[in-house]
């Protein structure tokens, strides 16, 4: 059995009255491609912002190994984000943002130099590093989130709905580097409600239904379970399921 | 902490602030704003500001009849800082103070005339609403119309003056005479006493009747007989004695009307002398007067027109020297510059960095807040250092702002203070917002209250105590003090520095408890 590298043990999160996540247990395996799934308002992203310590749970512990996330030095080096909206200064270079969030994660001159060409290299956006993030294809600046979630070599890295807004051929190449990244070592979650995606790339996926975490399993066994071809039917049958 | 700790942390500081600055300088607005800005604020202030005088007032004037008086009230008006425009009616005159077509309008009494002794009243019309202005006009145009009627008064003054001068003169070349004439009288007065006596004294009495011209002719009768003398030749000498008496008897009789005459004279010879003794006491009166009047002018202790007309001369003495007016409020623009641009400018930075999508990322970075916020205030500190730096050279090397140099020293100590202050207040701002149109209202909002509370719109003596005595805490109003008595009178920091300091530490304290109560507040 694969290392556990992050326990969620019993996560609560309201947001007023609004109960968001229901008391969620999950494990991360190191090294894993892990899906979250789920409609419009299940939780997910509140799920992920928990995890790089946006939010902070009501109820309920994370742990990094064994350890609780609070007693590991730093944690927020631990994990990266690519969120769906991109999270970086359209005014700035791809190169100027990789290196300013490499700097704010603590990253030294000499670190950054290191790192920064191979991570550039990586995401494909070597040649336009001098450009302007904003002067980028929306397929590039997907990656350019991506960089600036992997310049501090992280061993978890959240991606949030990353092939969104993307073309069948940037879907493609994002599906691409999601894996390339993921054979350096590092564990990715991936929140997305396009489940032929998720399908393709995750070892397990985690499906959340109203806050609560509904299914858990490879796409195979969550296939066999339902007794359905395809993920999405699947996910018809927990949603009628969850109605009746 | 590791020296090689406080390398990084320097480094990683001077990183956010050179991504602040290109995030600034990459839009072409900012940049403008940034470089523009106090260049274009630094030639507006001096075009407007670096002078003395007040220009282009215009001033109605009105008056049913123009005198040559008016006029020349009118000629004094007409200079280089006044326009006058001549009005159809009393009416108009005001109206067009009230509808800013004029800045005051004079109502000059159509007998205006300073030869006259009539009472000549000039009348100002002012809108009090214009509040500096209104002051600065009617201080200068009272001057100027003061300037005429006191040029007026001694012209006046020393007509009466020299007539004063001509009639002390002419008595005192006239007084001789007098005193001679008193003399004369007296002299009169006591030949009249001698002639009278004189002529008391003369005897014009003879009686014929009781002379001896019948004896003397019994006897020449008695010769003639004794003496056989014919007949005829003693008639002839009787005829003769006869004709002698006759002639005595008319002598007698002139010596009567003589008499008589004399007695007539010395009557008048009285009169005269009562007259004379009327005469010459009015003579002694009229000494007296003549001294008295001299006595009264030479007793005169002020005999200069000048004194006359303004008898306490007030002179205004500048305690500095005379210096334009963007020397005088230097240090009012220089604050309220500083209060502004701070204010606006770090607002809008936090809020920029607040709203934007990689705020999330920056809040889930292992990255202090506090970090944060001294980057921040950096940035914006580096972009005021820039923007001053541009408004005190131009000053300094342009302008001839002389207050510039002899205390850089102290002067970039207030300022940075100043800023700092004003850069703390609007990044609390900044974070307490939500939007960046509340943001930048919230700012102006707060600036405007600063300024209203200072001496900058209205004297503050104007306000209640109890709000003044609030006012005075003003950071505001401290820095202007600060600044204008540094500027003016080169001295030195007092206590009120000290005042700002404690209000920089409670606002970073402030703005510390805001940021993380922002935080928790994100993260739900």
């Amino acid at each position: 059995m694969s290392e556990i590298i992050i326990t969620l043990k019993g996560i609560t999160k309201k947001f007023g009255e609004k109960t968001v996540l229901d008391n969620i247990d999950l494990d991360i395996r190191k090294g894993e491609i892990l899906g979250i799934a789920g409609v419009n308002g299940s939780g997910k992203t509140t799920l992920l912002r928990i995890l790089v310590g946006f939010y902070k749970q009501d109820k309920g512990q994370l742990y990094f190994g064994t350890t609780p996330f609070s007693r590991v030095p730093d944690m927020k080096k631990k994990i990266g984000i690519a969120t769906q909206d991109n999270c970086f200064y359209p005014r700035l270079t791809v190169e100027e943002n990789i290196d300013y969030f490499g700097r704010i994660y603590g990253m030294t001159n000499a670190q950054i130099k290191a790192s920064i060409n191979d991570t550039l290299k990586l995401v494909n956006l070597y040649d336009v590093r001098k450009m302007l993030a904003k002067n980028l294809s929306g397929g590039m600046q997907k990656r350019v989130g991506i960089a600036c979630s992997i310049i501090h070599s992280p061993q978890v890295i959240i991606l949030d709905e990353p092939t969104s807004e993307l073309d069948f051929f940037l879907k493609k190449d994002m599906i691409k580097l999601i894996k390339l990244i993921n054979e350096q070592g590092i564990t990715i979650l991936i929140a997305s409600h396009h489940l032929s995606e998720l399908e393709s790339l995750c070892d397990r996926i985690a499906i959340l239904e109203d806050g609560k975490l509904v299914e858990l399993g490879s796409p195979s066994e969550l296939k066999h379970i339902y007794s359905s071809h395809t993920l999405e039917g699947v996910f018809e049958k927990l949603v009628k399921r969850s109605v009746s | 902490m590791k020296p090689s700790m406080i390398k990084d942390y320097i480094l990683l500081v001077l990183h956010i602030i050179k991504k602040d600055f290109k995030l600034l300088l990459r839009s072409k607005s900012s940049a403008l704003i940034i470089i523009l800005g106090p260049i274009l604020l630094i030639l507006l202030v001096s075009f407007a500001f670096n002078t003395s005088s007040i220009y282009d007032i215009k001033v109605g004037v009105y008056s049913e009849k123009y005198t040559p008086a008016s006029e020349s009230v009118i000629a004094k008006l007409t200079d280089k800082e006044f326009r006058v425009i001549k009005e159809e009616s009393a009416t108009l005159c005001i109206e067009g103070v009230k509808s800013g077509k004029t800045h005051i309008c004079v109502i000059i009494p159509p007998d205006l005339d300073t030869t006259k002794d009539t009472q000549n009243e000039i009348t100002f019309h002012v809108d009090y609403s214009r509040v500096n202005l209104a002051w600065i006009i009617l201080n200068v145009l009272y001057s100027k119309v003061e300037e005429q009627s006191s040029q007026w008064s001694f012209d006046l003054t020393m007509e009466v003056l020299n007539k004063l001068e001509e009639t002390k003169n002419e008595l005192d070349m006239n007084y001789p005479l007098i005193k001679s004439s008193v003399e004369n009288t007296n002299r009169a007065f006591s030949k009249s006493d001698n002639v009278i006596l004189a002529l008391s004294q003369v005897d014009t009495k003879y009686d014929v009747q009781s002379s001896r011209f019948g004896e003397m002719k019994s006897e020449i009768n008695e010769l003639f007989t004794d003496k056989n003398l014919s007949k005829e030749e003693t008639k002839k000498v009787l005829k003769e004695l006869n004709n002698m008496e006759a002639e005595l008897e008319e002598v007698d009789a002139r010596f009567e009307s003589i008499d008589s005459s004399l007695k007539g004279v010395q009557k008048d010879l009285s009169a005269i002398k009562e007259l004379e003794v009327v005469n010459k006491n009015n003579i002694n009166s009229l000494k007296s007067s003549i001294e008295k009047v001299d006595q009264n002018v030479a007793s005169l202790k002020v005999k200069n027109a000048t004194t006359i007309v303004n008898p306490i001369m007030t002179s205004i003495k500048p305690v500095t020297a005379q210096k334009t007016n963007l020397d005088y409020i230097a240090s009012t623009l220089i604050v309220l510059m500083v209060m502004f641009i701070s204010v606006l400018l770090s607002s809008t930075v936090v809020m920029a960095d607040k709203t934007s999508k990689s705020y999330f990322r920056r809040q889930i970075s292992p990255t202090s807040d506090i970090t944060f916020v001294i980057a921040t205030y950096l940035t914006i500190m580096l972009i005021m250092v820039f923007q001053l730096g541009i408004i005190l050279s131009i000053s300094s090397l342009f302008l001839s702002a002389s207050f510039i140099l002899p205390s850089l020293l102290t002067l970039s100590l207030i300022l940075l203070v100043l800023s700092t202050l004003f850069i703390f207040a609007g990044m609390i701002i900044g974070c307490v917002f939500n939007s960046e149109e509340t943001s930048i209202l919230a700012a102006v909002s707060f600036s405007s209250i600063l300024l209203f509370f200072s001496n900058t719109i209205l004297p503050m003596e104007n306000m209640p105590v109890a709000v003044k005595q609030i006012a005075l805490f003003n950071p505001f109003v401290i820095g202007q003090n600060l600044l204008s008595r540094l500027l003016l009178f080169q001295s030195g920091l007092d206590s009120t520095f000290y005042a700002l300091i404690a209000y920089i530490a409670a606002l970073f304290l402030i703005l510390m408890i805001i940021q993380k109560h922002v935080a928790k507040k994100m993260s739900g």
